[in-house]
Parts: C-alpha cells; sequence; structure tokens
C-alpha cells in the first residue's frame, strides 16, 4: 500500500488553525485520538464478539471522522469500509477488517506518537 | 483571517457546534475562532438544543449522527424555537450522502457541509452563509416595511402591460371606483375604461416606457350623476410594464371647490363678493385697454335698509337683500328688458360687496350714457315694492356710476368713485344715479378727514360746551342756558356745528357726542351745584338717533343722577321731526322722563311737520320758535302771523313758548307784544365759554339785586 500511514497535509491543516498562545491544537487532536482509539478498538472486538452490528457501526462512524482528522486515513479508510460492511450484516467482513483496523490504528499510534513527541520539542 | 463583518468592538457572533466528536469540536472551535466567530459546544442533539434555547447563537452546525437526538431531528426541534426560526442552520452530512442532504433541507436546515471537513474552509463557509442569511433577513423585513407602507397607502396601485392589462394590482385603503370597475372585469383597463380617460392613459403608457419618467394625470368620472376625480402617475417599472399609482382625490376636489366658494362668494345671497368683483374689474379693465373700450361700475345701495334691518330684525332684512340679488341678477341676464338697453357686446356682472352694497358691472359699454340707462332700469325694477309675509317693503336705492377710463384707470380709483358717485346720489335725495365728478373727490377728502378728526375729538373730549342764557320777558330775569356744542380742528379752527353735526350724525358719531353732551352739562351743573348758581338749568339737545335708543331715559337719569343733580336741573330740547318719527315709543319716553322731573321743550318749531293732534299728545314743557320766523320780524310778510299762530298755540295748551334767535331790538319788542315767555339769542346774550357765562350770570343777578329765580317756577310765572 502506498498511501502514507498519516497524511502530512491534514497535519498541516490542524497546524494552520493554530491560534498562537493557545494550546498545541495537533497534539490535543493526537492525543485525543491515542487515548480514544485504543478503547475503541476494544469495543469494536467485544461488538463483535457479541455480534453487534449496530454498535459496529457506530464505532466505526466514529473511527472514521476521528482518524481523518488526525490524517490517519486508512484508518479512516477501513472505518467506512467497516462500517458500510457493518450496515450489509457481513459478519464476516467485519471479522476481517476489524482485524486490519486493529494493526493500522497501531500502526497510525505509533506513527502519532512520534509526530507528538516532534512537535512537542 | 479575522470576521470582516464584525470587526472592532461589536460582539463576535456565536456559533454553536453539535457533535459528539470531540476532535471534530476541537478542530471546528479552532477554525471558527480564527475566523473571528465565539464557540459554543455541544456533545449530543438535546444538548444542542437547551444551548441554543438558551443563548440564542447567530448560527448552529448540527453533525448528523449524534447519540440522544440526531442532527435531523434536532434540526427540526430548533425551528420551533420561535427566536430560532431564522436562524442558519448547517448541518454536517457524510459524504456521499444524498439522501442525508435531503433529510437536512427537509428539517429545516440553511445550508450542508459533507464531511470530511474541510477545516480551513469552514471558516468561509460559515461566515458567507451567515452573510447570506443577515442579508436574506433585511430583504424580508424591507419586504414587510414595504408591504406595511403599501397597505397603509390611501392610493390604489397596478402593475399594468403595454395592453393595459393587469399584472399585480393591490387596492388602496380608499380604494378606486375606476379601478375597482376595471380590474374586476378581468380584462386590459384600457377596455373598461371611459373612452376619453383610456386614450390618455394609453398615450401616458407609450410615453413612459419610451422616456423612461414619470407622467402624471388627472381623471374624472361621471357616474350617475355623482363626480369622482384621481390623481394617476404612472412610472416605468420593468422593460415592458407600468406601475400605475391612483388617489382618489374627489373629497379634496369637493373641499377646493367649498373654500373657493366660501372665498369668492357671498353666503348669504350667492353672489360673487367683494373678493371676486375687484377680479372682475382688474380684468375688465385689462380688456378695456386693450380693445381701448369702456366700462362702467354701477355702485348700489339700499338707502333705507339699515332702518329696516334695525327696526324689523336681521332676518327680514337677510329676506330683503336676497330678493335684491335675485332682481339683480334678473336684471343682468341676457333676455330681460335691462339688456335690450346694452349694446350687444356689453355684459352685465353682479356683486354683492357686504351690507346693503351691491355692484354691477358694464364691460364694453358703447357710451356712459347707456350705462347710466341701465342703472336707471335697475333703480325701477328694485323700487318695485318687495312681498314677505304678506308685508310690503320698498326699497329705494341710490347709484352711483365711475367710468373707465373717465373716472379711473384703475380698480381702486373707480371703485372709490363709484362709491362716492353712489353717496352723491344719496345726498342730492336718495333713489337716484350720480356720475362721479372730479370735484366729488376734493369734497370728499375733506370730509373724511374732518369726519376722521371728529371722531378723535369725541373720543378724547375734545370738545367745548358753550351756553347761550335765556331771559324771561316779563320777569327779566334769567331762566336757563342751552348749551351748545363748539367744535375746534387742530388745523382748520373752529368747525360750525351745522357742518359737523351732519357729518357726525352720517358717520355714526352722533350717539357718543350726544353723550359726551349730556355728561359735560352734567358735570357742569355739579360745578355749580351749591354756588349762587345753583339754580340755573341747562338745556342739551337730544338728537334723533339718541332718543331713539331705547334706554335714553334711563342714560339721562343715571347721568343726572351721577352728579347728584336734582332732575329738573337739566332740560331737552328735541326737534319736531324727532318726535314725530315714532309717536308711540316718543310718548312713552318722554312720559318717564317728564315723571322723572325733566322739562322738554320742541326746538326748531314750525319748521317740521308738526301734526297738532300728535302735539297735544307729547308730554312737553315748551316749544321754540324757529329763528327764521324770528329773523323776519318786522320786515313785513307773513313771519310776524306764524311767531303770533305759535305763541297762541302754545298758550292754548299751556305751554311755554321760547323764541329763538332775537337779534334786535324791534323783534323782541314784537315778541313781547305777541305775548312771547322767552327769548334768546345776540340781542340778550350770545353763546359763552363756561367762565364766561357764570361771570354774566353773576352780574345779571347782581342787577337784579336778588338771587336768580328757581328754574321750575319761571315758566309757571310768565307762561299765562
Amino acid at each position: 500500500m502506498n498511501t502514507p500511514v498519516i497524511d502530512p497535509a491534514q497535519l498541516d491543516t490542524i497546524r494552520q488553525l493554530q491560534q498562537p498562545g493557545s494550546e498545541n491544537l495537533l497534539n490535543g487532536i493526537i492525543g485525543l485520538f491515542l487515548e480514544q482509539s485504543d478503547s475503541q478498538l476494544q469495543r469494536l472486538h467485544a461488538a463483535l464478539h457479541s455480534g453487534s452490528v449496530s454498535a459496529i457501526c457506530e464505532l466505526a462512524h466514529t473511527l472514521k471522522s476521528s482518524s481523518a482528522n488526525v490524517g490517519a486515513m486508512r484508518v479512516s479508510a477501513l472505518s467506512y469500509d467497516l462500517e458500510q460492511a457493518g450496515r450489509d450484516g457481513a459478519l464476516s467482513a467485519c471479522t476481517a477488517l476489524i482485524d486490519r483496523l486493529d494493526l493500522a490504528i497501531r500502526e497510525a499510534s505509533g506513527a502519532l506518537q512520534e509526530i507528538a513527541e516532534a512537535e512537542a520539542a | 483571517m479575522s470576521a470582516e463583518a464584525h470587526g472592532g468592538s461589536e460582539t463576535r457572533p456565536v456559533v454553536l457546534i453539535a457533535d459528539d466528536e470531540k476532535s471534530q469540536r476541537m478542530l471546528a472551535r479552532a477554525a471558527l475562532e480564527l475566523s473571528g466567530f465565539d464557540v459554543l459546544e455541544a456533545r449530543d442533539g438535546r444538548e444542542a438544543l437547551s444551548k441554543a434555547d438558551a443563548e440564542n447563537p447567530d448560527l448552529i452546525l448540527l453533525d448528523v449522527e449524534m447519540p440522544e437526538l440526531d442532527g435531523f431531528a434536532a434540526c427540526v426541534r430548533l425551528r420551533k424555537l420561535k427566536h430560532l426560526v431564522d436562524t442558519p442552520i448547517i448541518v454536517l452530512t457524510g459524504r456521499e450522502d444524498d439522501e442525508s442532504i435531503r433529510n437536512a433541507y427537509d428539517s429545516g436546515a440553511t445550508d450542508f457541509i459533507s464531511k470530511p471537513v474541510n477545516w480551513n474552509l469552514l471558516g468561509h463557509r460559515v461566515r458567507y452563509i451567515s452573510r447570506a442569511t443577515r442579508v436574506g433577513k433585511g430583504l424580508r423585513e424591507s419586504e414587510k416595511k414595504n408591504r406595511a407602507l403599501i397597505q397603509a397607502m390611501p392610493d390604489s396601485m397596478l402593475v399594468i402591460d403595454k395592453a393595459g392589462r393587469v399584472l399585480t394590482q393591490h387596492r388602496g385603503k380608499d380604494g378606486s371606483r375606476l379601478l375597482d370597475e376595471c380590474v374586476s372585469q378581468e380584462r386590459s383597463v384600457l377596455d373598461a375604461l371611459p373612452q376619453e380617460i383610456a386614450d390618455s392613459w394609453r398615450r401616458q403608457i407609450a410615453s413612459v416606457l419610451v422616456h423612461g419618467e414619470m407622467s402624471q394625470s388627472e381623471d374624472h368620472l361621471e357616474d350617475n350623476g355623482a363626480h369622482y376625480f384621481y390623481e394617476t402617475r404612472m412610472m416605468p417599472y420593468t422593460a415592458d410594464s407600468v406601475l400605475l399609482i391612483q388617489r382618489d382625490v374627489s373629497d379634496k376636489k369637493r373641499t377646493d371647490a367649498k373654500v373657493r366658494r366660501l372665498a369668492f362668494f357671498d353666503t348669504l345671497t350667492g353672489l360673487p363678493n367683494r373678493q371676486s368683483f375687484l377680479i372682475q374689474v382688474s380684468e375688465a379693465i385689462r380688456e378695456a385697454k386693450a380693445r381701448d373700450g369702456l366700462l362702467s361700475i354701477l355702485y348700489f345701495d339700499l338707502d333705507n335698509f339699515k332702518r329696516i334691518n334695525d327696526s324689523l330684525g336681521h332676518s327680514i332684512g337677510d329676506v330683503l337683500l336676497r330678493g335684491v340679488a335675485r332682481r339683480l341678477e334678473h336684471c343682468v341676464r341676457r333676455d330681460d328688458a335691462v339688456a335690450r338697453f346694452v349694446s350687444s357686446d356689453a355684459t352685465m356682472q353682479v356683486a354683492r360687496l357686504g351690507g346693503d352694497e351691491f355692484t354691477v358691472l358694464l364691460r364694453e359699454v358703447q357710451s356712459v350714457d347707456e350705462a347710466a340707462t341701465v342703472a336707471e332700469r335697475i333703480l325701477t325694477m328694485l323700487g318695485k315694492p318687495m312681498h314677505y309675509h304678506g308685508q310690503q317693503f320698498v326699497i329705494t336705492p341710490s347709484v352711483g356710476i365711475a367710468s373707465y377710463p373717465h373716472d379711473g384707470e384703475d380698480v381702486d380709483t373707480l371703485v372709490k368713485n363709484a362709491d362716492m358717485a353712489m353717496y352723491s346720489a344719496k345726498s342730492q335725495g336718495r333713489n337716484r344715479v350720480s356720475h362721479f365728478s372730479g370735484t366729488m373727490s376734493v369734497r370728499s377728502l375733506e370730509r373724511l378727514d374732518l369726519e376722521d378728526s371728529l371722531r378723535k375729538s369725541i373720543a378724547a373730549g375734545d370738545l367745548e360746551l358753550h351756553y347761550q342764557p335765556k331771559l324771561c320777558l316779563q320777569s327779566r330775569r334769567v331762566t336757563g342756558v342751552e348749551a351748545l356744542v363748539r367744535w375746534t380742528h387742530s388745523e382748520r379752527g373752529p368747525v360750525s356745528p351745522a357742518k359737523f353735526i351732519p357729518i357726525a350724525e352720517d358717520a355714526g358719531l352722533i350717539i357718543d357726542l350726544s353723550r359726551w353732551v349730556l355728561g359735560s352739562a352734567c358735570s357742569q351743573l355739579k360745578s355749580w351745584s351749591g354756588t349762587d348758581l345753583d339754580a340755573i338749568p341747562i338745556a342739551i339737545n337730544l338728537s334723533g338717533k339718541q332718543f331713539r335708543e331705547p334706554d335714553v331715559d334711563l342714560q339721562i337719569i343715571a347721568a343726572i343722577e351721577a352728579n347728584g343733580l336734582p332732575k329738573n336741573r337739566l332740560e331737552l330740547e328735541l326737534t319736531e321731526s324727532t318726535l314725530m318719527s315714532d309717536v308711540e315709543n316718543t310718548v312713552q319716553t318722554l312720559r318717564r322722563l317728564k315723571d322723572a322731573g325733566l322739562k322738554v321743550a320742541v326746538d326748531d318749531f314750525g319748521t317740521g311737520y308738526s301734526s297738532l293732534s300728535y302735539l297735544k299728545k307729547f308730554p312737553i314743557d315748551a316749544l321754540k320758535i324757529d329763528r327764521s320766523f324770528v329773523s323776519e320780524l318786522g320786515t313785513g310778510g307773513n313771519d310776524r302771523s306764524i311767531c303770533a299762530a305759535i305763541i297762541a298755540l302754545a298758550q292754548s295748551m299751556g305751554l311755554n313758548v321760547i323764541a329763538e334767535g332775537v337779534e334786535t331790538d324791534e323783534q323782541l319788542q314784537h315778541l313781547r307784544f305777541l305775548g312771547c315767555d322767552e327769548i334768546q339769542g345776540f340781542h340778550f346774550a350770545k353763546p359763552m365759554s363756561a367762565d364766561d357765562v357764570a361771570a354774566f350770570l353773576r352780574s345779571h343777578l347782581s342787577k337784579q339785586g336778588k338771587r336768580l329765580p328757581l328754574a321750575d317756577a319761571t315758566p309757571s310765572v310768565t307762561a299765562i
């Protein structure tokens, strides 16, 4: 896959929204993603386990935009696919997508962690 | 970036962002704050509702998918809040989601933004949408105001096309008969209108569309005898339609006409008034000047009208004035006999100047004689008896004529000279025509000046009483004095009473003058009371006008009492004509005066038309033989026998008799021989000032060596 883990353009967009004197916006957004994505992933696995399609859709929908906001485009794309699969009731597709999502989130979180550290320095 | 519409000290517009995703809210806040907005956050639809209700934000961003209440449901409920009806609401929809977009608009959203949100552009979008909303709101408000304006306007408005078809219409508060008719018939107004108006409108529509300028007309509609007037304005509306505004001005027209009538017509008779007359004359003068023609003004005054009005009341006076107006109108009608006497080009116009003054303006007369003929004819017509409620009235006018250009070349001069000529007709014995002549104006000016000065002198008490003693022939004692009013004009010197008394009478000053005389005589008596002149009575002359005042007796008695005098100290002299003018009232008034203790003498006896049978009825005390009979005594002729007859008459009626104007010893001897009681005249004493007469009386008294006799004792001693 050629898609970068984190879209630098999205990061630049957030940097442009930074107001002087305010807390670092990018780090705030990244922190929020790091904080929430982990628990959301766990809840996804739980939903899958209990076969709750609507919970899967809801979580995927949230992940879709929160990941897009930090430029984690692969996570966002997978969340979109997951949301669609959930809507279609395709549980097996969901299982595969959640596994891939799990991997993508870990990847993105690592990259974002580095970016946040560089940003704070 | 900064908010372009909200800089400086103005408060920043507030945006409410409702999204359950925190990073969405954080980024939205950052983007919006950068663009100059303040931001409120809500985590779900329910919170969005309560915050929006409480904070009244300027714009709301709603995410579609939220727990509790989703974006669409929240939008529907927000729109139901009164203060948020016009607030822009932007829904954040999922990408490529047509259904969401449709739902957003269906639930009342102003606009949508699809996700993922382009945060760099969010500020611009929000600002644009909020500005568009503001503009829309402004438009709606301005439309509302315009609607209110249009509703309140009395005018009717139409938009019509070239052919006159009505595109839109608004019926004004006052409505319009003209338009109601057109519009209700649902066809071109040009077909529904009367031909004349339709033609005028067609021309106007064409002109307005070609030139792009307003056109205005006044339209008149007659419907079953009622008249309606409209002011119509047309202006370009679009390239091929015209806005037509119409106002019903019928009421204004009627009011204008009424005002005109009041301003230019006499309400009593309906004739043109002074104002219109003056305008007519000035027009006529212009005309005559242009044609080298003649015009004449006939100025009528009704000789005896004032007396009729005073004695019979205004209502009868008004009836007579209307009668005169109708007769005059009749006279000037083309087919009337009077009109036959004027040349075919001449026109006649009647007016009432006020009171009992009427005018006839004769335009384009051929000669002054023609005007005179007309005047004579009208005089004859007006002089015919009028009947009202079984009573017959005869009104005789005096007419003055002044003609352009001989007697004046401008309005003022002509009218003034016609007026003067009228007065001259009156003074020549009334019921006649008089032409203006140049000498009239000199005399009249002199008279006006005297009148004015006299009025001022009376008001200032700037007159003087002189006193002429009367002598009893038998006792050779003074029996009293007659008060004679004297007036000295500041520039002309002394003016004879024979001159100023008639002026006072004509100018309505005689009452004031008489009151002054009464007051002055009483003060003089008061100043003599308690002195050796205590018993000298003063006789005053009462004018006819004063004597006919309803409370004349009370006025006289009040003046005497105000000075604390006995009533018999004042004597009254009245002329024969005064006595004879209203016998019944005269008898009663004289009776009251006599009962109060006053003495009354008949002045200038023998010159009027005394009816002996009436004379017997009057409770009088003395007759005064007119000076004209006395002056001829001793020259032969009838006068001696007239004096003898008057003296015999007086004696037979038990009246005292006094001869006036005795200037020679010979006259005195005749009178003594005839048995006359008293004399008055230069032979014994001239009229003298108060001081002089006091000195005269005292010297006379001392010659007699005793006190002067009491006035009331005198006549009885000497009369028989």
